[in-house]
């Protein structure tokens, strides 16, 4: 049957299509992005959407053509987002798990990366104040290439499928770079690539050994969970979280095909917690850096400080879930488990108190506005 | 000619699962999940007067869908609910009773293909000197370590707690504790990709014994090659139990500089694993290639230990390599 459905949908071609027609950047097709899982996703230049597939490995830019400008003037607060993105799927939400959410910095419109319990990805996308609208990625304007050369160089079981688990943790844009970081089980290590955009097979990947300092010695053996990136005083940084949460600093500058780079410990944000996604939001009043942890509120920390705070933390910090370097502030929100900027604010997929999973945009309060 | 509903169903791939109409052509209609409600994502196709509706999620085993044609509800249609076999647990490595206070990783092997997102609810480590849950023992990773075929979950001790001297092993202090034995447990209700959920609990106990903080190396493994001619198993030893997937994805077999197509086969202590071959064995000189990053269960490579002081010389070989020789019979 499946074969017969397959060429039914092949003879027949798809009938929705999720993006309105615009000529395709040089090196994009049309047709089946074949994504396999939507892992992390995360917005570059002219609508394009980056999707990170830790099925197979690959990295694919999807040509949005959702280029209105919005004004981000109207909040997003919708109840119960994961009931309603089930409904358009056809099931509940208790078979359906939000797995990344990207905001259209240009358009306001809000991506989400989903799937099934049965590991079926879907893309879909929302306009605030209208209903959300799936997104056909068997008929999409797409580009695509390996993450890595590494694992497809992997070993691979009888059905040629790599022996490695992958699973990518973070995805950011910035300046012709898609940086990608992930974890594999072959090896508890900082897997942290930075890939070319438009895609290039020919220019090589840099892939890096981040270092940040643990009390004295180097600590090179610890995945980044969450990064984003910043400019301080001109300069373009990475800002990342490892699982050992301390928060670190390196420059965009070091990033260079087998270089290993250093960070600078800016501050150990506690142990018993893992920071779960991070952003910086430009405001008026500021540049601000809010992260949601697994165990602790929001924070919001203010990126003059991390500017000024010109030393790297070498010291042990002793006391118990105590924390060091640049200050931060708490603010009342918990369980917060996806945010991304909008506008001069940020959205969040919140986990209520009553088990409701809902979709907020942060008090605009918080970054003086 | 009245519209008739026919589901379809895929036995082998449940995302495969459509809706199949006759009498009508695809244009007008729409499926919803509840009458008000936007209609349901996938494609519609239609040839010789059948038309199917391919969701892009599988549809709900139980539920009334609502048909509209132009916009108007023609029928209610409620899926059958079909009985699947459950998952069950059928190997946790490492495979032993005995583990280092500094074991790294577990993987749990399943029957069939799982759900994801539900191993932080399912998965619990007991302290059997105290029958209390050791809570933040086990890393928790929004995007789990799954294989391919979603049937093999990795899990990671909080390597923070590990690594001597971080603040977390600071403060909250290695996950196992030496002379002590925990309880690892598998809790029924993890639902399998085709939405039927475990039911038995599955675990398994283990001693801790002291941290191993040596290098394996390649010069203490054994290899017993198989008979020219047969299909037998070549035979790896470790003098130690090893990391099943990290040693598994490590290895390559080259026959006269042939890739030699083989499959694994972990013995029980993970001590030792079989490697069969697709043909019979050759005649002539092998090698067995072993990437640095093999590791035993406490995550030390062949080139580094897993908490390595940096002030401490590395291997700094990206192979390992144990030759040996199938001979002719007679030899």
């Amino acid at each position: 049957m499946k074969h017969l459905l397959l060429t039914l949908l092949f003879l027949t071609g798809a009938v929705f299509t999720g993006f309105s027609h615009v000529d395709p950047p040089e090196g994009f097709v049309k047709g089946d992005t074949e994504i396999e899982s939507i892992n992390a996703m995360t917005f570059g230049p002219d609508g394009i959407l980056f999707i990170g597939d830790s099925k197979t490995a690959s990295l694919i830019a999807l040509q949005t053509a959702d280029n209105t400008a919005g004004s981000f003037e109207e909040d997003v607060n919708i109840k119960n987002i994961d009931h309603m993105l089930a409904e358009l799927m056809g099931t509940t939400a208790d078979k359906i798990t939000i797995q990344d959410m990207a905001v259209n910095p240009a358009s306001g419109t809000i991506y989400f990366g989903i799937h099934h319990e049965d590991g079926s990805p879907a893309l879909v996308k929302m306009k605030p104040g209208q209903d959300p609208e799936w997104v056909n990625l068997q008929d999409a304007v797409h580009a695509k290439r390996s993450i890595n050369s590494v694992v497809a160089a992997d070993a691979e079981d009888r059905r040629g499928r790599p022996l490695r688990h992958w699973a990518i943790s973070d995805m950011n844009y910035h300046d012709g770079q898609v940086l990608v970081t992930g974890l594999s089980n072959k090896e508890f290590a900082s897997t942290f690539r930075s890939l070319p955009y438009p895609f290039n097979e020919e220019e090589s990947d840099a892939s890096l050994e981040i270092y940040h300092a643990a009390h004295g010695q180097y600590e090179t053996h610890s995945p980044v969970k969450t990064f984003t990136t910043a400019t301080i005083d001109g300069t373009p940084y990475v800002v990342a979280s490892y699982t050992c949460t301390p928060l670190v600093l390196f420059p965009m500058s070091d990033i260079k095909p087998g270089e290993h780079v250093k960070g600078r410990t800016v501050a150990e944000l506690g142990a018993g917690n893992t920071p779960l996604d991070m952003v910086v939001v430009d405001s008026e009043s500021g540049s601000y850096l809010m992260m949601a942890n697994s165990n602790r509120p929001v924070m919001k920390i203010n990126m003059a400080d991390v500017k000024g705070y010109s030393g790297s933390l070498t010291e042990p910090v002793n006391e118990p879930a105590a924390t060091a370097g640049v200050n931060y502030l708490n603010l009342p929100m918990t369980n917060v488990l996806q945010l991304d900027k909008y506008g001069e604010t940020v959205v969040t997929v919140k986990r209520q108190s009553n088990g409701d999973l809902d979709l907020l945009t942060l008090n605009r309060f918080w970054f003086g506005g | 000619m009245p519209l008739q509903a026919q589901v379809t169903y895929d036995s082998l791939n449940s995302s495969s699962k459509a809706l199949q109409f006759k009498g009508t052509n695809s244009g007008d209609l729409s499926l919803h999940f509840s009458p008000e409600s936007v209609p349901v994502a996938g494609y519609w196709h239609g040839n010789a007067g059948i038309t199917l509706f391919v969701p892009t999620f599988p549809l709900k085993e139980g539920h009334v869908y609502y048909l509209k044609k132009d916009d108007k509800l023609v029928r209610r249609i409620s899926l059958p609910v079909v009985r699947h076999s459950p998952p069950r647990v059928v190997r946790i490595y490492p495979d032993v009773d005995t583990i280092p206070a500094n074991l790294l990783k577990i993987y749990v092997l399943f029957d069939q293909p799982m759900a994801t997102g539900h191993a932080g609810d399912q998965i619990r480590l007991i302290d059997l000197n105290t029958g209390k849950e050791e809570p933040e023992a086990i890393l928790q990773l929004e995007q789990e370590l799954w294989s391919y075929s979603n049937d093999t979950l990795t899990l990671w001790f909080d390597p923070g707690r590990i690594k001597r001297d971080l603040i977390p092993n600071e403060e909250l202090g290695n996950p196992l504790t030496e002379g002590k034995e925990y309880l690892l447990e598998v809790y029924p209700g993890w639902p399998g990709q085709n939405g039927t959920p475990t039911i038995a609990t599955t675990s398994r106990k283990f001693y801790v014994t002291e941290a191993d903080r040596t290098r394996p190396s390649t010069d203490d493994w054994q290899v017993t090659p198989p008979v020219v001619g047969t299909t037998g198993a070549l035979f790896l030893r470790f003098p130690e139990a090893m990391d099943m997937g990290a040693v598994t994805s490590s290895l390559r077999l080259t026959c006269e500089d042939t890739e030699v197509p083989y499959r694994l086969e972990w013995l029980q202590g993970d001590k030792g694993l079989l490697m069969h071959p697709e043909r019979p064995w050759q005649e002539g000189g092998c090698k067995l290639h072993i990437d640095a990053k093999a590791e035993d269960l406490a995550g030390n490579n062949l080139n580094r230990l897993f908490d390595q002081d940096v002030e401490e010389a590395t291997g700094k070989q990206e192979e390992y390599v144990i030759e040996f020789e199938i001979a002719a019979e007679g030899e």
